[in-house]
């Protein structure tokens, strides 16, 4: 037996709730009579629930969705509740609604719905401002070990929006083999609630086929007691800003090949071209004197190119002067 | 006699080299310079039949000097470098170039050079 103020109580907490409910009686398959609404589900329609209650559905909410809503109570029938999210044109303006419709007893069905529009309006500004920054985010379930990824990140994968159920695991299963390992292991510091590095290069191996770099920034949240709940990711595409790179990179190594060439063109080749005309005309102390200049040119070209190793490395290894073995019947 | 402009800014090559032309009797060098500018400058001055040009030379290389060579004055020009690249003698060649030669290996052939390319040069001024 309920307490005497229960319907009061009720009543009162559904007229304040944002929550919108609404009791229905199915009296055909493709109508219902409204029992009972509550304030925010009037708003809907723009509508009191002293006005709503008794009239048939079909007379009170848009017709192109009255279809839909029967098919729902009949699904909700089969199964015992039905969960939902729709998008609807209403009197009160473009609404998106989560809900759950439930079976009740002599045709009657619950349903109450949350209004999430705000939320998903907001998620669809999130994912065009993280797609037009080329930025995938992903939500990191740590104890559940589940995730969810933005479009950009479905997109960076391969994958279209939704295309697949987003995983920690299949994110893992796209990075580049050789990189797989290391992103492996940084996953699992955060499954250990140890901090991740602030942002990491890996490359990615889209469905697609495409090779991505990316940088990676993971934030780790957790407990009190330092158990991880969950991590948010950002993924940014630098594959054009490592190719610029890698191109630069072979453009300072042309031109260094290039002044080392010159280097060793000026001073050693023209001497020893001089040497090999000199002798030819039977200048034998012009040749004497263009071979010293010939050696003294190579001795520098070679201690400039060791002393630009030097510089890069440190120092000179033990084991880097070892003379490489040269084949057979080349000399010495 | 063909007259002859030595451009080379290895000063002692190109001593030699003046030395070897002059002495066959169908050519005098009437010049040899070290850089590009001199080298155009002394075909101005010169007109000369024949231009021996290094390509790697100081303040204008040879390529650019190549380029500089105007239709009425331009002398047949055999390139003597030190590059062995064809992309490098390809584009002497494609610049007006009548032949191309590699220091040491190709000093045996710079005087048949110079007369072949003479012949083809006066047909040509």
């Amino acid at each position: 037996m309920r307490p005497a103020w229960w319907v009061e109580a009720f009543v009162e907490l559904a007229d304040a709730t944002p929550l919108r409910i609404a009791v229905v009686r199915r009296i055909a398959p493709d109508d219902a009579i409204v029992e009972w609404v509550n304030r925010a589900t009037a708003q809907l329609v723009q509508s009191t629930p002293e006005e709503l209650a008794g009239r048939r559905l079909s007379e009170v909410y848009p017709q192109p969705y009255v279809a839909e809503v029967m098919e729902r109570y009949a699904e909700a029938r089969e199964h015992g509740r039905v969960s939902y999210e729709v998008v609807r044109e209403l009197p009160a303006g473009r609404r998106t609604l989560s809900g759950v419709t439930i079976a009740l007893a002599d045709e009657r069905y619950v349903a109450f719905a949350y209004d999430v529009t705000a939320e998903r309006e907001a998620r669809r500004r999130l994912e065009q401002v993280t797609s037009l920054a080329e930025v995938g985010v992903f939500h990191w379930n740590v104890a559940e070990d589940t995730a969810a990824w933005s479009d950009e990140t479905y997109r960076l994968l391969g994958y279209e929006p939704g295309e697949v159920g987003a995983s920690p695991e299949l994110f893992l299963q796209h990075a580049h083999p050789d990189d797989r390992d290391r992103l492996g292991d940084a996953m699992e510091r955060v499954r250990e609630g140890r901090a991740p590095a602030p942002t990491v290069r890996y490359r990615l191996l889209g469905r697609d086929e495409r090779q991505r770099a990316v940088d990676i920034r993971i934030q780790l949240v957790a407990d009190e007691d330092g158990r991880p709940l969950y991590a948010l990711g950002a993924i940014r595409d630098v594959t054009d800003e490592v190719e610029l790179e890698r191109h630069a990179a072979l453009v300072r190594r042309a031109e260094e090949q290039q002044r080392t060439a010159l280097q060793v063109h000026d001073g050693v080749v023209q001497a020893l071209s001089t040497v090999w005309l000199a002798l030819d005309l039977g200048e034998v102390e012009r040749a004497r004197r263009a071979t010293v200049a010939a050696t003294s040119s190579a001795q520098q070209v070679v201690a400039d190119l060791l002393s630009e190793v030097a510089a890069m490395h440190g120092e000179i290894a033990p084991g880097a002067l070892r003379v490489r073995t040269r084949p057979e019947g080349n000399g010495s | 006699m063909k007259t002859v402009v030595i451009a080379d800014d290895e000063a002692p090559l190109r001593d030699l080299l003046a030395l070897m032309i002059g002495r066959d009797d169908r050519f005098t060098v009437v010049a040899d310079v070290p850089d590009g500018p001199a080298a155009l400058e002394a075909i101005t001055v010169h007109d000369p039949d024949l231009l021996v040009l290094d390509l790697s030379l100081p303040k204008l290389d040879g390529l650019e000097v190549l380029e500089r060579l105007t239709d009425r004055l331009r002398p047949a020009v055999v390139v003597l470098t030190g590059f062995a690249d064809p992309d490098t003698h390809a584009r002497a060649v494609e610049l007006g170039a009548a032949r191309c030669l590699v220091k040491g290996t190709g000093f045996a052939d710079l005087l048949a050079a110079l007369v072949e390319a003479s012949g083809s040069g006066e047909l040509t001024r």
